[in-house]
């Protein structure tokens, strides 16, 4: 049943209601996606025409209006779009991961157990989690004097390897990533697509926001363009 | 998700006089599970808190809790004594002033041994033991256990309440402002303590904050209060990235970026 997709959007809407400045802002609009394990979809379309807001809106941290956002998730299908708090919550710490532009995380939390973190969620031990924490620091080459640092001091490029490392490290079948090369020199670069391209190859599925050119053509399995009747008018 | 709510409060109503502090306040808490309350000052974040406390009685609704043994009582309509006696340790509360919730007169191993000795332990090297290995897990100098509590700065005594709240291993933790009046830096390490300490306990925590800050950093949920109603809640990011109500979008909305 690899075949089957792991995640299926249909009639998705979404849209923003700005009270004080009484505006709605339309973004997304009928918009239907499948996606299967071991894809990688890529999302193509002008910046400011919604990309992120779908990626945000798959992970339920934007509320849909309309649409259903079925997920593969402990061998039965959820609806993220209707989920309740508590299964949302569950849905990422098992079965969707993200990677966010930004690092949001406590000040003066140490690299190496920031990207621990997500195992300590499911009930790992602090030093059963930092091993694979260390595995995946090593692999994106961040200087091992840096782990015990906090991140608030790193560089652009180092901030997005730990939060690449943090995303990656529980193994989630379903990815989101929005432009995780975007802070990253050629070298880097290569390094988390080589990553991603190995997750991919072993059934994570993935829907991505690539600017960078190489990245998009290593890891791009379909690409999928935004549609003018996706955008909401 | 078979398993039960620890805690289930439904309708939860309180007045003072004419005012109405808390209005039909429901929602429901896991194990494991950090709730945060945000809204401005008198928005009645703190009446709910203490209402779930037992510190006041509403005049309507339901607080229905877990007990260890699986049998569930309404603290809404428990005799003060039955409640005492069944909650002994099982909820902990945690101040905004430290001072609040210390005995400021023992030193800081009686303050982390009383509610042991309050649960009937009775061996004196035991209770020690048991605050030796609080004051390590708050990061705190094993030295300092004879020293009263102010002779602490306001960091210290913070994390000491908290030893002192968590020491008899509550299921339910409710704190006020937790790191309220704190420097950021201290703000930020009794942060990730609170934090690592419910998931390591496995312990449901309900945490009122006007620090939105502080919520989405320590929160896993999030309810909004709006005048003593609830205008919005859900998962913490979601409610601070795509606020829906008014009330909440001004809140967002104002708060300043570092």
């Amino acid at each position: 049943m690899s075949g089957a997709p792991i995640l299926r959007v249909t009639g998705l809407a979404k849209s923003f209601t700005l009270h004080a400045q009484g505006v709605r802002l339309a973004v997304l609009d009928g918009l239907d996606l499948e996606l299967c394990p071991g894809e990688c979809v890529v999302l193509e379309a002008p910046s400011g025409s919604g990309k992120s807001t779908l990626l945000r809106a798959l992970y339920g941290n934007y509320r849909a209006d309309r649409g259903q956002i079925l997920l593969r998730h402990r061998g039965a299908v959820v609806d993220v779009a209707s989920a309740s708090p508590r299964l949302l919550l569950e849905l990422r710490r098992e079965t969707i991961g993200y990677v966010s532009q930004f690092l949001r995380v406590i000040p003066r939390v140490p690299a190496l157990d920031i990207v621990a973190e997500p195992l300590l969620e499911r009930g790992a031990s602090i030093a059963e989690a930092r091993a694979p924490a260390a595995a995946l620091l090593t692999a994106l080459a961040l200087p091992e004097r840096l782990w015990g640092l906090a991140p608030a001091t790193f560089s652009g490029g180092e901030q997005q390897r730990v939060n690449i490392a943090r995303a990656l490290i529980a193994g989630h079948p379903l990815l989101l990533l929005d432009e995780p090369t975007a802070a990253l020199d050629a070298e880097n670069s290569a390094r988390v697509t080589a990553l991603l391209d190995e997750r991919r190859e072993r059934g994570t599925a993935m829907l991505g926001i690539f600017h960078d050119a190489a990245a998009r053509h290593t890891l791009a399995t379909r690409l999928y363009p935004l549609r003018e009747r996706n955008r909401a008018a | 998700m078979k398993d039960q709510p620890l805690l289930d409060v439904e309708g939860l109503t309180k007045r003072f006089g004419d005012r109405t502090a808390c209005q039909g306040v429901s929602f429901a808490l896991w194990p494991g599970e950090v709730l945060g309350i945000v809204g401005e000052s008198g928005s009645g974040k703190t009446t709910l808190l203490n209402l779930v406390a037992g510190r006041l009685a509403p005049e309507a609704g339901t607080i229905c809790f877990r007990l260890g043994a699986g049998r569930v009582v309404d603290l809404a309509r428990l005799p003060e004594t039955e409640r005492r006696r069944l909650l002994r340790g099982e909820i902990g509360f945690v101040h905004q002033n430290p001072r609040d919730g210390l005995r400021l007169t023992v030193s800081a191993g009686a303050n982390i041994g009383e509610p042991l000795m309050a649960a009937g332990a009775r061996h004196y090297g035991t209770i020690r033991n048991a605050a030796r290995a609080w004051l390590q897990r708050v990061e705190m100098e094993e030295g300092r256990i004879d020293d009263l509590p102010t002779t602490f700065s306001g960091g210290m005594q913070q994390r000491l309440q908290i030893a002192r709240a968590l020491v008899s291993e509550p299921r339910l933790v409710l704190m006020d402002e937790p790191t309220g009046g704190l420097d950021v830096s201290v703000q930020a390490k009794l942060l990730d303590l609170l934090r690592r300490l419910v998931a390591d306990l496995h312990i449901a925590a309900v945490v009122v904050t006007h620090d939105l800050g502080v919520a989405r950093l320590l929160a896993h949920r999030l309810m909004v209060m709006q005048r003593g109603a609830v205008v919005e809640s859900g998962v913490t990011d979601q409610v601070l990235d795509d606020p829906q109500h008014p009330y909440t979008q001004l809140l967002v909305s104002s708060v300043l970026a570092a």
